[in-house]
């Protein structure tokens, strides 16, 4: 097939197909499709995410302006009959405040970026990658989703229950998330316990996803897809899939383990003689242990964050190849470091409790496999940066994101590194320093890789390029506001700011305006930091809307892509028709060399994709490792 | 389009999808189920109680752990005979497998309804008392042989245990936003079997309604309770709610430009001192807002409530959906039918915390000094410990020093009297024993309180004072049942899910079969493979749970 | 992997043995927990009751793991797949039991446990949620 075919529509792929055509229900609600699947999944996750970000509005709004009412332009949106019990007067409480910030954390955490990386791209992507027909089995995969979506649902509609929603922190520590909410005489009626229902959910949802992955990675891949050909996008999904494989079952042991200690009055996380102000002593038979909760939560903690990370770093590998005409610099090193870092995220968890009272022994392993892992890390993003090197570099919307990824992860990445040392965590945990940290490799990291994925295959999804001119003003106003929210953070942090702290900070004014921290800054010189930040926040709310709209209207009036594959690239998923239809391929598919063969001296054009057939007189390309073909 | 290798073997891995499947899907059921037992060891490590050790009775689960494993041979004899396309002989070994499945959910839901109607009490003293719970009792009833309609029944028709707290009461009154409705119901029930006492509104309750309105009687005085009642109410008072919160989030943000124009040097932070919003003036426009409804109870009336639905007091106590009852409390014991065990570890832990002699502390206990049945059993209980120091010394004898026996008797054979051990005693003095079928059913079923009688296990009326802790053996009453009740429970479902599984090729899989019986076999063989697991899962369960 | 009749056949006998051993090793599990001439160790349940039991629960269920799964013939990832299951859950459990027994005694912030009688002092003062100030008589207890 020559790499300039003119555009197949989807409708030729049928041509083999003796199905006749699903009804609108079969085709675009209840798809087993991944693709169908993966849209539902980004379009649901894009949606959580932008709840999500309204939830921080507000919270940034009483962190700038403590004590005023919130402005009309952003109270507009409740009731006032939700305002009268959740504002007082109009200004956001700090119970309002604690609710928002736990839901902040779970949605855009388990609703929004695990979806959207790994279900919406991991979906999409990865069987067009490897040169399979669909994920092994299609219709665990539409279960996934809708579990996920009911998972979601029942999280968010606690927001409407007399209790609301859950308000004990996304972490959601017992004692105080056994408790909270538990003058509600029907527990199943109270946002924290709802909070852990839709958590068993969405644990199942991604159990079930992650099986579906990796058995598909393992035995759907075409003829000539050995292990060291893949792309490395389909790597990190399968490391992905691992993590959460792996790592969520104890959160599910803890999650069931809390649901009990709420509705069955257990006491697996409450210690005993536990005295609260509204009850006295509580009537719990006590003797468990909220560090428990803690090591079980943390152990997924971890390696969620690297299930996080992946999918963004997925993207990223596959888009600077493409738009520096060069393969990706050190493929194999990538490779290892990623299984690597998989391996090593279940061994470092307790550096997120060095305050809990650990001893030196099990607190030095911690810190030793913390610094080890940022090996693995380093090599990815070094690997990435060389790829660059001497690239002719193309700065499409895509390359744009990508490349602003590579600084805004590495200095999160970076600024993560003090936290390792349990001597600096000391003082350092529970500030703003650890909130610009893990926002940094979230947000202007994770996202802009997962921008630029969407911005890269939505030609190959729709037939149309998103337009450039609205991709710009999405990108640069994104990258100036997000530096603004968060690097003040790290200074705010280093100079003792409290996280959790509804009010900014100003009510330890009050009572500790000139105490000192190590570096011998005050609260008083940095609170004003406040303002700038949450304008910039609100700033990148703004930002976002020329990308809803790219979304939208380049579907409709975008420029039509001229080839099934408009950025010449050399991986699988450019080889089917635009869109991919049912089956995907026209033609099962041969693999005759790596994923990124571009630039090749012994080729006219500058890329030679991997389904193309080597021509007569050329051998076949050599297998790069002879051990892979063996599985 | 189909997708390849779900039944044959893709040649380089040589699996089929469902194989590589089912085994990631076991890797994560080790970590779930890991996950709880590394939570049980830390649970039984850092216990501030006396961990209970062979709690349980050890005839279920041995017998579960017996249907198991031949059900693991049975379900593997299953797959053989697919593979062998031996149709009869699938279905006999497959339904085997099924029924083994339900004697072990047969098995285990008896275990727990005998947990579930068992009472646990730890007094103040950390004294611990086990038994059944009487029921109430009408007026006049034979208390040694109830008849079934002597009973007390409550407004769903259930019998009464006797655990309730019972008031006097002559007021209610409710909290407008958080009453809730099914206990309504039930004081409305319990006023009327009780002499049809009348419960109506205390006074008339004023208020505006409009804003600019006049106060005027909303409800008046002696209107009966209903839940209607009260849902009105409390729209009314989300709607006078709203309305004041709007219109003081607006007085507050005039009053906020006001200062903030008024400083333009300063930030929003150093000003909220300064911002003060006039209440007067707004309250004029103000609609009423009723928090609390008061109801006055008529004549007084004796009502009942579970111990865990209200926070007692001497004059007036609260329930946890914040209703004020107002009124006597009167005497609220635990009162036990049948006690079945007294166990003194925990207050012995208390009391070597201290510094203090076991034997000392044990004397001045609460049930030591109030019950001749305890001193008479802690007596015939200590010559059986001094029996068994002094055989465990004969036998093993001494350590290097001369002086520290090889082994002694553990805090549970010391400090323990369990039902065993009553009958013992009964049967000791005079007691006729119980054939060997009856001895048997008590291994599955409890003591028999019926045939060994209150003799052996007697009346005890504990006073609600003297409680610290009570529960029936269920999640709540220590961590050892929690994690016990969870994992077994989790358990159990997984018997029931793979169970289901298994039926469903049993009963459904004959068109397969036809078809393609390779296919059918590979399924089996997946769910084969999940029921192994369950019954792995339970190998370490049994003697973890129920011998550790 | 079992395929032909004579080797289920084969299979099938091993099965029936294997499940022999398990009813076995399940009595002897019980026997060693509550026979008090098999029990090692100090009287009652001890550390080496703990192991011992553990070891034959783990015999036990490797028979499983091997033979009626058969492990012993499974492809070379399935047991990366259920071996990493194993390994994590390993770390888990055991990294968990150190956190747990290796506490912090930094005297900067731990003084060591409290004098006996300290705490015994604010012991006797406790701050239970006793019931009512004023209460009925108690019920004289049943003889």
């Amino acid at each position: 097939m020559s790499a300039h075919a003119t555009p197949h529509t989807g409708h030729d792929a049928h041509h083999d197909d003796h199905h006749h055509d699903p009804g609108f229900l079969r085709k675009y609600v209840f798809s087993t499709d991944h693709k169908m699947i993966g849209m539902q999944y980004g379009i649901t996750a894009m949606l959580f995410l932008a709840f999500g970000f309204y939830l921080m509005m507000v919270m940034r709004w009483s962190i700038a302006y403590p004590h005023q009412p919130l402005p009309e332009w952003m109270s507009w949106v409740f009731s006032d009959g939700w305002k009268s019990r959740w504002l007082q007067d109009g200004k956001v409480t700090g119970e309002t405040y604690n609710m928002f910030g736990a839901m902040h954390g779970t949605i855009m955490v388990f609703l929004g970026i695990v979806p959207l990386g790994f279900g919406a791209f991991g979906n999409y992507v990865t069987p067009l990658q490897i040169g399979a027909v669909d994920m092994a089995f299609p219709k665990l995969n539409m279960m996934s989703y809708w579990i996920y979506l009911a998972g979601g649902l029942i999280m968010c509609a606690s927001f409407f229950m007399e209790s609301g929603a859950a308000k004990s922190g996304w972490t959601n520590y017992s004692p105080l998330a056994g408790f909270a909410d538990g003058q509600i005489v029907n527990q199943w009626l109270a946002g924290q316990t709802q909070w852990l229902v839709g958590l068993v959910l969405l644990i199942t949802s991604s159990l079930l996803g992650s099986v579906n992955f990796i058995t598909t990675i393992i035995n759907l891949r075409a003829r000539g897809m050995t292990w060291m050909r893949l792309p490395f996008f389909v790597w990190a999904m399968l490391v992905t899939g691992f993590l959460l494989l792996l790592a969520f079952p104890p959160l599910e042991a803890a999650g069931i383990m809390q649901l009990m200690d709420r509705v069955a009055h257990s006491s697996f996380f409450m210690p005993s003689g536990l005295f609260t102000k509204s009850e006295g002593l509580a009537d719990l038979s006590g003797g468990g242990s909220p560090l428990l909760y803690q090591h079980l939560f943390w152990f997924l903690g971890h390696p969620e964050v690297y299930v996080l990370l992946l999918p963004a770093i997925a993207c990223v590998a596959e888009i600077i190849p493409v738009n520096t005409r060069k393969p990706l610099w050190g493929y194999k090193s990538m490779v290892y470091s990623v299984l690597v870092l998989g391996f090593l995220s279940f061994i470092v968890w307790a550096h997120h409790m060095y305050l809990t009272g650990m001893g030196p022994v099990v607190s030095t392993w911690f810190q030793v496999t913390t610094v080890l892992i940022s090996i693995p890390s380093v090599i990815l993003l070094t690997a990435m940066i060389i790829s660059l090197w001497g690239g002719s570099i193309r700065f499409t919307p895509p390359m744009l994101w990508a490349c602003a990824f590579i600084p805004m992860f590495g200095i999160g990445g970076l600024t993560g590194l003090p936290l390792a040392f349990n001597l600096v965590d000391l003082h350092l945990h529970d500030t703003y320093y650890v909130i610009g940290h893990f926002h940094y490799v979230v947000a202007p990291g994770i996202l802009f890789g997962l921008f630029a994925g969407v911005y890269h295959w939505y030609p190959k999804i729709t037939g149309r390029f998103m337009s450039p001119t609205l991709s710009h003003l999405h990108f640069w106003p994104s990258l100036v506001c997000m530096n603004l929210i968060f690097f003040p953070m790290l200074v705010q942090g280093m100079a003792g700011f409290h996280r959790r702290w509804y009010n900014g900070g100003d009510a330890y004014l009050a009572k500790a305006a000139d105490s000192v921290n190590v570096f011998g800054n005050t609260v008083r010189d940095h609170i004003d930091l406040n303002i700038i930040m949450s304008w910039g926040a609100w700033a990148l709310a703004v930002a976002q809307i020329p990308f809803f709209i790219n979304l939208f209207l380049s579907w409709k009036t975008g420029k039509k892509i001229t080839s099934d594959n408009p950025w010449n690239a050399t991986t699988l998923e450019w080889a089917t028709p635009t869109p991919p239809g049912h089956g995907n391929f026209l033609e099962e598919p041969s693999v005759y060399r790596g994923p990124y063969e571009y630039s090749r001296p012994d080729c006219d054009e500058d890329y030679l994709p991997q389904w193309v057939a080597p021509k007569r007189n050329e051998p076949a390309e050599p297998v790069a490792d002879k051990h892979d073909s063996a599985h | 389009m189909e997708i390849p290798y779900i039944v044959t073997p893709r040649k380089d891995t040589g699996l089929t999808n469902s194989k590589i499947a089912i085994w990631l899907f076991l890797a994560s059921e080790v970590m779930l189920f890991g996950g709880f037992f590394s939570a049980y060891v830390f649970l039984r490590i850092g216990a501030d109680y006396p961990w209970p050790e062979r709690t349980l009775p050890v005839l279920p689960g041995l017998i579960n752990t017996f249907v198991l494993i031949g059900s693991s041979v049975t379900v593997v004899f299953a797959w053989a005979s697919l593979k062998l396309r031996n149709w009869r002989k699938f279905q006999l070994y497959m339904g085997i497998t099924v029924a083994c499945a339900a004697i072990f959910m047969v098995l285990k839901g008896v275990e727990y309804s005998v947990k579930f109607s068992h009472q646990a009490v730890r007094l103040t003293d950390y004294t611990v008392l086990e038994g059944h719970l009487g029921y109430e009792l009408k007026e006049g009833a034979d208390s040694h042989h109830p008849k079934a309609e002597d009973y007390e029944k409550d407004h769903n028709g259930n019998k009464i245990e006797e655990n309730r707290i019972r008031v006097e009461t002559s007021a209610l009154t409710f909290n407008t936003l958080r009453f809730y409705k099914p206990w309504i119901a039930d004081l409305l029930d319990q006023a009327k079997h009780h002499g049809d006492a009348k419960i109506t509104l205390t006074g008339d309750i004023k208020g505006i309604k409009t804003e600019g309105g006049k106060e005027e009687v909303l409800f008046k005085a002696g209107t009966p309770l209903s839940v209607d009642l009260l849902e009105e109410i409390q729209s009314l008072h989300l709607a006078a709610r709203s309305h004041n919160s709007a219109l003081r989030t607006a007085a507050s943000r005039v009053e906020w430009d006001k200062a903030l124009a008024a400083n333009p040097d300063k930030q929003g932070w150093e000003l909220s001192s300064e911002v003060n919003v006039d209440m007067e003036a707004l309250k004029p426009r103000f609609l009423t807002e009723i928090q609390s409804v008061p109801f006055k109870v008529e004549p007084a009336t004796r009502f009942i409530f579970k111990p865990r639905d209200i926070r007692e007091a001497a004059t007036q106590s609260r329930l946890r959906d914040d209703t004020v009852v107002d009124g006597k409390l009167l005497e609220s014991p635990m009162v036990f039918h049948n006690l079945d065990a007294i166990d003194f570890q925990h207050l012995v832990m208390k009391a070597e915390e201290k510094g203090i002699d076991p034997q000392i502390a044990i004397q001045n206990s609460w049930i030591m000094k109030n019950s001749e049945f305890a001193r008479k059993a802690w007596e015939w209980h200590n010559k059986k410990v001094e029996a068994l120091e002094k055989r465990l010394i004969a036998d093993y004898g001494f350590e290097a020093d001369g002086k520290t026996p090889k082994r002694e008797p553990t805090h549970k054979e010391r400090y323990r009297l369990g039902w065993k051990e009553l009958a013992k005693m009964a049967e000791d003095g005079g007691m006729a024993k119980l054939s060997f079928a009856d001895k048997m059913k008590e291994e599955f079923m409890g003591p028999n309180y019926a045939a060994r009688t209150e003799k052996t296990f007697p009346h005890l009326s504990v006073p609600r004072e003297q409680i610290g802790f009570a529960s029936k053996f269920a999640p709540a009453w220590n961590t050892y049942y929690a994690i016990y009740f969870t994992i077994t429970g989790l358990h159990g479902l997984h018997v029931v899910g793979g169970a289901l599984v298994l039926a469903y090729y049993l009963f459904f899989g004959r068109k397969m079969y036809d078809a393609n019986p390779e296919w059918l076999a590979n399924r089996v063989e997946v769910g084969g493979l999940f029921w192994h697991f369950v019954d792995l899962v339970w190998i370490f369960v049994f003697p973890i749970l129920y011998l550790m | 992997m079992a395929d032909t009749p004579e080797a289920i056949k084969k299979a099938t006998r091993l099965y029936l043995i294997i499940g022999g051993a398990l009813f076995v090793g399940t009595v002897l599990t019980v026997l060693v927990a509550t026979v008090e001439a098999l029990d090692i160790g100090r009287h009652g349940f001890d550390m080496a009751d703990c192991i011992l039991g553990l070891i034959i629960a783990t015999v036990k269920a490797s028979l499983v793991a091997v033979i009626f799964m058969h492990l012993n013939h499974e492809k070379k990832a399935i047991y990366w797949i259920f071996g990493s299951g194993l390994v994590f859950v390993s770390f888990m459990a055991a990294l968990i039991a150190l956190a747990k027994g290796d506490p912090q005694e930094d005297p900067l912030f731990y003084d060591g446990r409290p004098a006996l009688e300290e705490k015994a002092a604010e012991e006797s003062a406790p701050p239970v949620e006793a019931a009512p100030a004023e209460v009925a008589p108690t019920t004289a207890a049943q003889p």
